[in-house]
C-alpha cells in the first residue's frame, strides 16, 4: 500500500509542470516603463503668487502646499522670531476664534499647518474649498495675542533648556555656526538671550515683512477641477498684499585653508559626533549637478556605499556613516558624518578622510557608477507614482530657474555621466585639503589621541564660541591629601572635626506639593540611621550598625546589599574625609569645570566620585555612576550648598538632587553636634 | 413642543446628517484576484496600470507570539537572518541587488506576523519574485550569519529601547496586562535567550514556520496578469509544502482589580502617566469602536482630553489615547505628560473624568460627524500607494481572515452608533480592570 502511495505521489508531482527557470542568477529585466510627468497647469496672481495645479481624481481628496520662498533673512538679536511666529499662526484669525477654528479643522478630518515660510492643508474633496479658505484666512488675517505669545515663548525657552546636554543637537548647531559664521542666516541659532529679546511687536513686524506673496508658490494636488479651483484661489488669495523686496544680501562664507579639527568638549558624551566637510558653490542649474550626486551616492549615499562598508561593515566603529552633497542657490555644502564610540574617534576620522582622498585620487569604478545610476533611475521612476511628485517638479522648475525640460531630460542626464566626469567633479567640489573636521565629544577620553593626528585643533564651546583647550592634566601639587586637607581646613580644621562623635540632622524638602522630612544620625566609627518621612509616614529607613545593615522601604524590609555593606564598613562617620585620608583606594581622578568653578575630583569607590571646589576647598558634589540595563553607566549627582557655621564647623544647609528639569532640594532645619546616641538607635531590623 | 415630537425631530436630524455624510461616495475600489498554489501559498494580485512600479511582498503568519517562552526574540531575529543570503545569493548581496536595480526594500516583525517587501520599477518585477522565492526556498542559515546578526540585534535593542527616552514603556504595559499570553514580551525579545539559541534551533524554526502554506504572496502594481501568474508559478510553485503550522491558543484571565506600578527610566526628565486596558482582537467589532473612542479623546486640538488638559487647564504637555490591536488581544493606552509641578494623579483624575462622561452621555451629533469625516480621511490615505495596498491585502487576508476589508473597512466604522460608543466605553474602560503605570525618571527614586 505504502509503495503504491509513493508511486502515486511521484506521478502527481511530475504532472505539475514548471518552466525551466535559472535561479542561480538574477532574472533579466524588460524595457523600462515610460514615465508620465503629467500636465500641471499654472497661473500667477497679480500679487506674485504662483499657483500650480495637478488634477488627479484617483482618490477623493486634495492638498495644498504653500511655499513662501523669501531670500534668506538674518534675525540676529531676535533669532527665534520666525519660529515663534510660526507657532502662533494657524490658531484662529481676526474672523474666527481659536476654538472655533481648531474645532472646524478637526470636524472636517482635515490637516492645517501655517508659518511665515509657508503652510499645508489637506482634506477630503468635499471640504477642500473650505480648508483652503481657512488657510487663506489664517495666512492673511492672523491674530497675535499677548497670551499666545507668552505661552509660545515659554515653550521655546523650555526647549532650549532641554537640549543643554543633547550632544547631537549641539553638534548640529555648532557645525552650522562654524561653517557659515554666526552673521549668516544658516549659521545663527536661538539662544535664551535672543528669545528674551523678542517682543510681540517684533512678531507683528516680522509677519508684515516676510509673510508676502511676492515669491510664493501654492501647489494644489488632487481631486480638483482647474477652472473652479483657479477662481476660488483668485478670490481667496487675491487680497494678500504684496510686500517690499528685502535689500539684505548674504555675507561671504569661506572654507578653511587647511584641514583642521574643531573640537567641542561635552563631558556627558558617550559617543563622538563627527562631521567632515566643506562649503560648495553649486546649484541644480549647474551641469556638474548629476555627476556630483552620483559621486556622493557612491561615497556615502546608502548602506552599500564606501563610508558605510568601511566604518560599519568592516571596522564596526558605528551603526552607520553617510555623506551628503547639498546643492543650493545660496551656499551648498558637502558633509560626511558618523557617530562613533569614544575610543575610535581618531580612527574614524582617519578613515573618513582616507575615503574622501581615495575617491578624489582614483575616482569610481564602472560597476559603482552603474549601480548608483540605477538607484537614481529607479527612485525617479517610482516617485512618479504620487501626483505630489509632479507638482514638486513644476515648482522646482520655477523656483530654481531650471530649464523647462529638466525632468524630461533628468534620466538622460544621469545616464550620460562618465567615470571621468565623476572624478573631475569630486575633485572640484569635495575639497580634501580644506576639510573642516568637527568633533563633539568627551575631551577626557578623546583629546589625547586627536592631538596625535597631523592636524591643528581649535577649541569651541557649546555655543560655537572660540575657547581654550580644556585642561585634563593633574596640576602639580594637587594630591588626594591636599584636597582632603583643604576641605577639612575649610570646614573648621581637623582638630575641631575630630571632636565630633555624632551628628544628627533634620532636613525638609517639597515633592510635588507635599512635604518630605529626612532625619539622619551619623556616629563614630561608621554607624548610620537615615529615615525619610512623608505626612507622618515613614517611607524609607536605612540602618547600619557598624557590621550589617537593612533597608526598609514602604513596609518591605531587606538587608543592605553586600557591596553597600562593604562601603559602609570601610567608611568613617560622621566625616568620611577623615577615613579617606588613610585609604589607599581613594585616588585623584580629574580636574573639571562646572558652573564656572574649577573642581578637584577624587574617586572614592569604583563608581563614586567626590568633587571639591578648588578655590574654597568645600565639597561641591558627589557623583555615583549607576549601572544601566545595557551595561552603560549613568551619573547621579548630589550637590552641597549654603555652608553655615555650627559651633565652628561648616555644614551644607542645602543638599540638591537634580531630577531632570526639577530638583529635590533638602533644606536643613536642625543640625545637632554630639547628640545623645546609643546602640539602640542603630538596631538592624530583620 | 411635546416630547414625542422633539424625539422625532432629533431622529430626523440624525438621519439627515447620516445621509449628508454619505454624499461623497468612495469611487475607488481596490480590485484584486486571489488563488492558492498547490503547496498552500495564497496569492493575491492587484493590478494598476497607471503606476510605474510593482511591489512584491510576502507575509508569514509567524510573529513574536509564536516565540517559545525561553526563546523570545526568535521571530524578529529570524527576520534579520533572512537578509544574510540564500543558496544563490551571497552574503551581503541581497541589498546590493535591490539597490543596483533601482529598488527599495524593507521588512518588519510584529507580534503576529513577519513581512518582507521590495518595490522596483515595473520592468523589474521578476527580480522581486526571484528574491522572495529564494528566501522561502533555501535561505542560508549558518553560524556566521547568526553571530553577525546577534550583534546587530543587540545594537538595535540598545538604541531603540535601552538608550531611548521612554524606551521601556511598551514592555511595562505588556507585562502588566498579559500574564499568560506571549504578548507579554516584545518582538525584540531577550538577549540572553538569543545568546543561548543554537544553530539547530534556527534551522528547525525555518522548517516549521517559513513554509508556503503559512504565507501569503502579494504583488501590486503595473504588470500583465497572465504573465505574473506564470512567473509566480515558476518561482514559487516548486517550493515544497511544509507541515501544518500549530497556532497558539492561550486565554488570559480577566483583570479584576486595578494594577498599579512604578517604573524608573534613567533616560528621561519628565515623568509620564500610562493608563492601560486589555481589549479584544482587531477582528472584534469592539476594537473598531475603541478606535473611534481614541479619536474622541485625543484626536486633534478640539478633542476632549487635549482641549481640557493641554489647552484649558494646562496640566499636560501632551495627552494621547492609542489603540494597539493584535490578532488575539489588544492594548488600549492613554499616555500623558504633566506640565511643571502637576502630579500624575492629577492627570489620571482628569482622564477618568472624561472616560466617565463617555460612559454616561452619548457624544454630540457634531462629534459623531467629526468621527465619520476623520475615519473617511484615513481610510482613503491607506490605499494611496502600492506598498500600502500590498500590506493591507496581506494583513487582511492572513490576520483578519477577510481580504474584502480593504474596501469595506470604512463601512464598519460608519455603521458604529453613538450608543455603541457608550456601551463599549462601559464594557472595557473600567478602573478595576486596568493597569496604571507611573513611568518616572530614575532620579525620582528615594
Amino acid at each position: 500500500m505504502k509503495y503504491l502511495k509513493i508511486i502515486l505521489l511521484i506521478l502527481f508531482t511530475v504532472n505539475v509542470t514548471y518552466s525551466q527557470i535559472d535561479r542561480s542568477k538574477p532574472p533579466k529585466a524588460g524595457p523600462a516603463p515610460s514615465i508620465d510627468l503629467g500636465n500641471p497647469k499654472s497661473f500667477v496672481l497679480d500679487n506674485g503668487l504662483k499657483v500650480i495645479v495637478v488634477e488627479n481624481n484617483k482618490l477623493p481628496r486634495a492638498y495644498a502646499n504653500l511655499d513662501i520662498d523669501n531670500y534668506p533673512d538674518y534675525e540676529g538679536d531676535i533669532k527665534g522670531v520666525s519660529s515663534l511666529l510660526g507657532a502662533m499662526m494657524g490658531n484662529g484669525t481676526k474672523n474666527q476664534s481659536k476654538d472655533s477654528y481648531n474645532e472646524e479643522v478637526d470636524y472636517m478630518g482635515a490637516t492645517l499647518v501655517l508659518s511665515a515660510s509657508g503652510g499645508y492643508v489637506s482634506s477630503l474633496k468635499r471640504y477642500f474649498p473650505r480648508i483652503l479658505e481657512m488657510m487663506a484666512d489664517g495666512l492673511i488675517n492672523p491674530k497675535f495675542t499677548k497670551e499666545d505669545f507668552e505661552r509660545e515663548k515659554n515653550v521655546a525657552l523650555e526647549g532650549i533648556k532641554s537640549i543643554e546636554k543633547d550632544v547631537q543637537t549641539i553638534a548640529n548647531r555648532v557645525h552650522s555656526k562654524l561653517r557659515f559664521g554666526d552673521n549668516h542666516p544658516f549659521g545663527e541659532f536661538e539662544t535664551i538671550e535672543s528669545l528674551n529679546n523678542i517682543s510681540l511687536k517684533d512678531i507683528q513686524n516680522y509677519y508684515k515683512k516676510f509673510a508676502i506673496p511676492n515669491n510664493a508658490y501654492l501647489t494644489v494636488v488632487g481631486d480638483v477641477q482647474y477652472d473652479e479651483i483657479k477662481s476660488l484661489i483668485e478670490s481667496l488669495f487675491g487680497d494678500w498684499k504684496k510686500g517690499k523686496k528685502s535689500s539684505y544680501t548674504l555675507p561671504q562664507a569661506n572654507n578653511l585653508d587647511n584641514v583642521e579639527i574643531n573640537f567641542v568638549d561635552m563631558s556627558n558624551a558617550v559617543q563622538s559626533e563627527i562631521y567632515v566637510g566643506n562649503l560648495m558653490d553649486i546649484s541644480m542649474t549647474n551641469p556638474d549637478y548629476f555627476a556630483l550626486k552620483l559621486g556622493n551616492q557612491i561615497l556615502g549615499g546608502s548602506s552599500t556605499a564606501r563610508l558605510f562598508m568601511n566604518l560599519r561593515e568592516d571596522k564596526g566603529f558605528t551603526y552607520g556613516s553617510y555623506s551628503s552633497a547639498s546643492t543650493s542657490r545660496f551656499k551648498g555644502s558637502f558633509t560626511a558624518s558618523a557617530s562613533v564610540r569614544n575610543e575610535v574617534t581618531d580612527s574614524a576620522i582617519t578613515e573618513i578622510i582616507k575615503e574622501i582622498n581615495l575617491i578624489s585620487k582614483e575616482g569610481v569604478t564602472d560597476e559603482e557608477l552603474d549601480a548608483a545610476k540605477e538607484k537614481y533611475v529607479g527612485s525617479f521612476i517610482m516617485s512618479t507614482e504620487q501626483p505630489s511628485t509632479i507638482a514638486n517638479f513644476a515648482t522646482n522648475i520655477s523656483k530654481f530657474n531650471l530649464p523647462e525640460n529638466f525632468y524630461e531630460k533628468y534620466l538622460e542626464n544621469f545616464q550620460s555621466v562618465t567615470t571621468d566626469d565623476v572624478k573631475r567633479v569630486i575633485n572640484k567640489y569635495l575639497l580634501k585639503d580644506n576639510l573642516r573636521v568637527l568633533v563633539v565629544g568627551k575631551g577626557q577620553d578623546v583629546l589625547s589621541s586627536l592631538e596625535k593626528m597631523p592636524y591643528n585643533i581649535n577649541y569651541y564651546d557649546k555655543e560655537g564660541n572660540a575657547t581654550e583647550k580644556p585642561d585634563f592634566s593633574t596640576p602639580s601639587g594637587i594630591t588626594v591629601e591636599s584636597v582632603l586637607n583643604n576641605y577639612l581646613n575649610a570646614i573648621g580644621g581637623i582638630d575641631k572635626v575630630a571632636e565630633i562623635n555624632a551628628i544628627s540632622t533634620l532636613a525638609e524638602a517639597e515633592v510635588q506639593g507635599m512635604k518630605l522630612q529626612m532625619i539622619d544620625i551619623k556616629a563614630k566609627p561608621n554607624k548610620l540611621v537615615m529615615m525619610m518621612m512623608m505626612m507622618g509616614n515613614t517611607m524609607m529607613k536605612m540602618v547600619f550598625d557598624g557590621e550589617k545593615g537593612s533597608l526598609n522601604q514602604q513596609g518591605m524590609n531587606n538587608p543592605l546589599p553586600d557591596d553597600q555593606v562593604q562601603k559602609m564598613i570601610n567608611s568613617t562617620l560622621p566625616f568620611e574625609e577623615i577615613g579617606w585620608l588613610n585609604d589607599e583606594n581613594v585616588k585623584f581622578s580629574s580636574v573639571e569645570k562646572e558652573d564656572g568653578k574649577t573642581l578637584h575630583v577624587l574617586q572614592v569607590f569604583d563608581n563614586s566620585f567626590v568633587s571639591y571646589d578648588a578655590e574654597t576647598g568645600l565639597k561641591y558634589k558627589m557623583t555615583e555612576l549607576v549601572e544601566m540595563p545595557d551595561g552603560s553607566r549613568s551619573p547621579q549627582s548630589t550637590y552641597f550648598e549654603d555652608y553655615r557655621d555650627v559651633n565652628g564647623i561648616l555644614f551644607p544647609y542645602v543638599v540638591k538632587i537634580p531630577m531632570g528639569p526639577q530638583s529635590l532640594d533638602m533644606n536643613v532645619i536642625n543640625l545637632t553636634l554630639n547628640p545623645e546616641v546609643s546602640d539602640t538607635d542603630f538596631i538592624v531590623e530583620n | 413642543m411635546a416630547q414625542i415630537n422633539k424625539n422625532m425631530m432629533n431622529k430626523l436630524l440624525s438621519l439627515t446628517i447620516i445621509l449628508l455624510i454619505h454624499f461623497d461616495s468612495i469611487s475607488q475600489n481596490v480590485d484584486f484576484i486571489e488563488y492558492d498554489l498547490d503547496n498552500g501559498l495564497h496569492v493575491i494580485l492587484h493590478q494598476d496600470k497607471t503606476v510605474p512600479l510593482a511591489v512584491t511582498s510576502v507575509m508569514y503568519h509567524v510573529g513574536s507570539k509564536d516565540d517559545s517562552p525561553d526563546r523570545t526574540g526568535f521571530a524578529h531575529f529570524f527576520e534579520h537572518l533572512l537578509f544574510e543570503g540564500t543558496k544563490n545569493i551571497d552574503r551581503g548581496q541581497f541589498m546590493k541587488i535591490v539597490e543596483s536595480n533601482g529598488g527599495s526594500l524593507n521588512a518588519y516583525t510584529s507580534n503576529d506576523e513577519t513581512y518582507y517587501f521590495e518595490f522596483f520599477p515595473s520592468n523589474k518585477l521578476e527580480l522581486g519574485l526571484w528574491l522572495e522565492s529564494e528566501r522561502m526556498l533555501h535561505p542560508v542559515i549558518d553560524e556566521i550569519g547568526v553571530q553577525t546578526q546577534n550583534e546587530v540585534v543587540k545594537e538595535e535593542k540598545r538604541s531603540n529601547y535601552d538608550n531611548r527616552p521612554y524606551g521601556q514603556l511598551l514592555p511595562q504595559i505588556t507585562q502588566s496586562l498579559f500574564k499568560k499570553h506571549p504578548y507579554r514580551w516584545l518582538p525584540i525579545g531577550s538577549m540572553e535567550h538569543l545568546d543561548a539559541a543554537t544553530l539547530d534551533e534556527f534551522i528547525a524554526y525555518n522548517k516549521k514556520f517559513y513554509v508556503p502554506n503559512n504565507a501569503v504572496l502579494v504583488v501590486a502594481g503595473n504588470f500583465e496578469i497572465d504573465d505574473v501568474k506564470k512567473k509566480i508559478s515558476d518561482y514559487f510553485g516548486p517550493i515544497p509544502r511544509g507541515n501544518d503550522v500549530p497556532r497558539i491558543n492561550i486565554t488570559e484571565d480577566p483583570i479584576t482589580a486595578e494594577i498599579k506600578k512604578k517604573f524608573y527610566d534613567p533616560n528621561i526628565q519628565l515623568p509620564m502617566g500610562l493608563v492601560s486596558y486589555r481589549i479584544p482582537s482587531f477582528k472584534d467589532r469592539d476594537a473598531y469602536v475603541l478606535d473611534m473612542i481614541s479619536s474622541i479623546l485625543s484626536g486633534g486640538k478640539s478633542s476632549r482630553l487635549y482641549k481640557k488638559m493641554v489647552d484649558d487647564k494646562k496640566v499636560s504637555v501632551q495627552v494621547q489615547a492609542v489603540n494597539l490591536s493584535f490578532e488575539d488581544y489588544g492594548i488600549y493606552v492613554i499616555l500623558s505628560l504633566p506640565v511643571g509641578e502637576n502630579t500624575l494623579q492629577t492627570l489620571y483624575d482628569n482622564i477618568d473624568e472624561e472616560i466617565e462622561k463617555l460612559k454616561v452621555d452619548l457624544i454630540s451629533d457634531r462629534e459623531y460627524e467629526k468621527l465619520q469625516n476623520e475615519f473617511e480621511n484615513s481610510f482613503i490615505s491607506t490605499n494611496a500607494s502600492m506598498s500600502g495596498i500590498a500590506n493591507s491585502l496581506a494583513s487582511y487576508y492572513l490576520l483578519h481572515d477577510n481580504v474584502n476589508l480593504i474596501n469595506q473597512r470604512l463601512d464598519i466604522y460608519k455603521s458604529i452608533t453613538k450608543e455603541e460608543i457608550r456601551d463599549v466605553a462601559n464594557k472595557y474602560l473600567n478602573k478595576d480592570s486596568r493597569a496604571v503605570i507611573d513611568y518616572l525618571p530614575e532620579s525620582a527614586k528615594q
